[in-house]
């Protein structure tokens, strides 16, 4: 790491936020919103794509933050849009020339060899959930068509409103999802 | 259609691609700059995949969703990883085990047999063990049973759900209708060993939107909560129909309360219809 970097980057948390603490937070908010965003896009490597969004500002932080009004979240934003403009063009020019046959959309379930790695990782991640959070994320998938009415008896039985449930159940499926692709040694 | 509703609509549009350029671009900066929202979409996520994994998406959105989420690994990884949980959720019943019976009769056995004091005291805690667990486990299946029966009181209630025609093991009562506001005198219930259903129905007569049932035992305690009842047409007739398991009721005197709720989520103070219960050889 240069000391250029370092400089810039030190300005690019200030820039976030004053107090260093909230910046390292705003920081890994903004990093985790362009990796949903570049994957939600269909980025192929969506990590490597919001480092290259994150280098990108970096390199600009000297010129911009003097006059930039606004929040700078946005400008991240503005940032990763051109960036996955200039992916797909790559993407495009790369097509024309491989053979269009191989480039169709892979199939779904063209990956079920390590299927029982997954539910080896599930298994080991699930215990490591706080029994109180393992039996809650069970009994909400249990169902195979879990119906509004068993939810909503699942949120009263916790005592919690319906959409409290989905924030509760997302926030451990967060954790676990996190685990498992950690044990499979897949990034995020 | 309420706020909550489009807005949850516009996300699923989002995630399955269906947004234009400026959709897409405003809901992403919203995404980037408040971490709420950013919840909310990544909660619909979940709810998409969970019912790609389900098979209740429409043919249309199917296949929306199949083309954004084969494009790239990250994505297919979600799919997998909604597969494994929801195939494990069903496997797995979040009940702990039983430990293996040999080595419980093996400890016993050695427990029984010793003079150690260390061991009896041990002997002693065991069996205070084996006495909560006892109790856990009777516990486990009174609420489990409780589950079954509450099931079966949401699938006879779910809307579309067949209206039982009375016979031998389908009691029907009418009660006042709902513009009375209930009270008066207890409606007899009687019940048989070939009562299955009880059925109450009542006119709602008015503009409610959907209704609440609660029903409570003489000493007040709830017996469930019901949401969301719709109204059947029953021979040109709006009629409120409430179909209750038989054996979610003992002898005693119920209170029912039916509350409305109109479509813009208020509801009026409840009508209460008191049910005498009896059971009959």
């Amino acid at each position: 790491m240069t000391k250029k970097w370092e400089d810039n980057f030190a300005a690019l948390l200030t820039w976030l936020d004053p107090d260093p603490e909230k910046a390292g937070r705003k920081y890994e908010e903004i990093r985790h919103s362009l990796i949903v965003i570049f994957e939600w896009r269909g980025g192929y490597d969506a990590e490597d794509l919001a480092d290259e969004t994150i280098t990108r500002v970096l390199s600009k932080v000297p010129e911009i933050v003097e006059g930039y009004v606004g929040d700078p979240a946005l400008y991240f934003y503005a940032v990763a849009k051109r960036l996955a403009f200039e992916v797909i063009r790559r993407q495009q020019a790369k097509e024309q020339i491989e053979d269009p046959e191989k480039l169709r959309a892979p199939k779904i379930d063209d990956e079920q060899n390590d299927r029982e790695a997954e539910y080896e990782c599930l298994d080991k991640c699930l215990a490591q959930l706080p029994a109180a959070d393992r039996e809650l994320i069970l009994l909400y998938y249990q169902q195979d068509e879990p119906t509004i009415s068993y939810r909503r008896e699942l949120a009263r039985r916790y005592g919690l409103a319906p959409n409290a449930l989905r924030v509760k159940v997302h926030r451990i499926r967060a954790t676990l999802q996190a685990c498992v692709n950690k044990c499979l040694g897949k990034p995020k | 259609m309420k706020d909550i509703e489009r807005e949850r609509l516009l996300i699923r549009q989002y995630l399955l691609g269906e947004l234009d350029e400026h959709d897409q671009e405003q809901l992403e900066q919203r995404v980037i700059t408040n971490p709420d929202y950013k919840e909310e979409v990544l909660i619909t996520e979940e709810e998409l995949l969970e019912e790609f994994v389900n098979g209740t998406l429409s043919l249309r959105e199917r296949e929306s969703f199949t083309r954004m989420y084969s494009s790239s690994p990250a994505q297919r990884r979600k799919i997998k990883i909604a597969q494994a949980l929801n195939s494990y959720a069903a496997e797995h019943s979040p009940v702990v085990q039983p430990m293996a019976q040999r080595s419980w009769a093996k400890s016993l056995f050695e427990l029984f047999s010793t003079k150690n004091r260390f061991h009896q005291l041990s002997l002693a805690a065991l069996i205070l063990v084996l006495v909560a667990g006892g109790s856990i486990l009777v516990y486990w299946l009174m609420s489990h049973e409780r589950r079954a029966d509450y099931d079966a009181l949401l699938r006879l209630n779910q809307f579309g759900s067949e209206l039982l025609q009375p016979d031998g093991s389908v009691v029907s009562v009418s009660l006042p209708p709902l513009s009375f506001r209930g009270t008066g005198e207890p409606r007899n219930i009687s019940l048989t060993k070939q009562t299955r259903t009880v059925q109450l129905r009542l006119d709602p007569s008015g503009g409610a939107y959907s209704f609440r049932a609660i029903l409570k035992r003489s000493d007040g305690s709830e017996v469930f909560t019901l949401e969301d009842l719709r109204a059947r047409q029953i021979d040109q007739h709006s009629i409120l129909v409430l179909q209750i398991p038989a054996q979610m009721l003992t002898p005693q005197v119920y209170q029912l309360e039916i509350f409305e709720k109109r479509a813009d989520a208020t509801s009026e103070s409840p009508s209460t219809f008191p049910l005498n219960v009896a059971e009959t050889p």
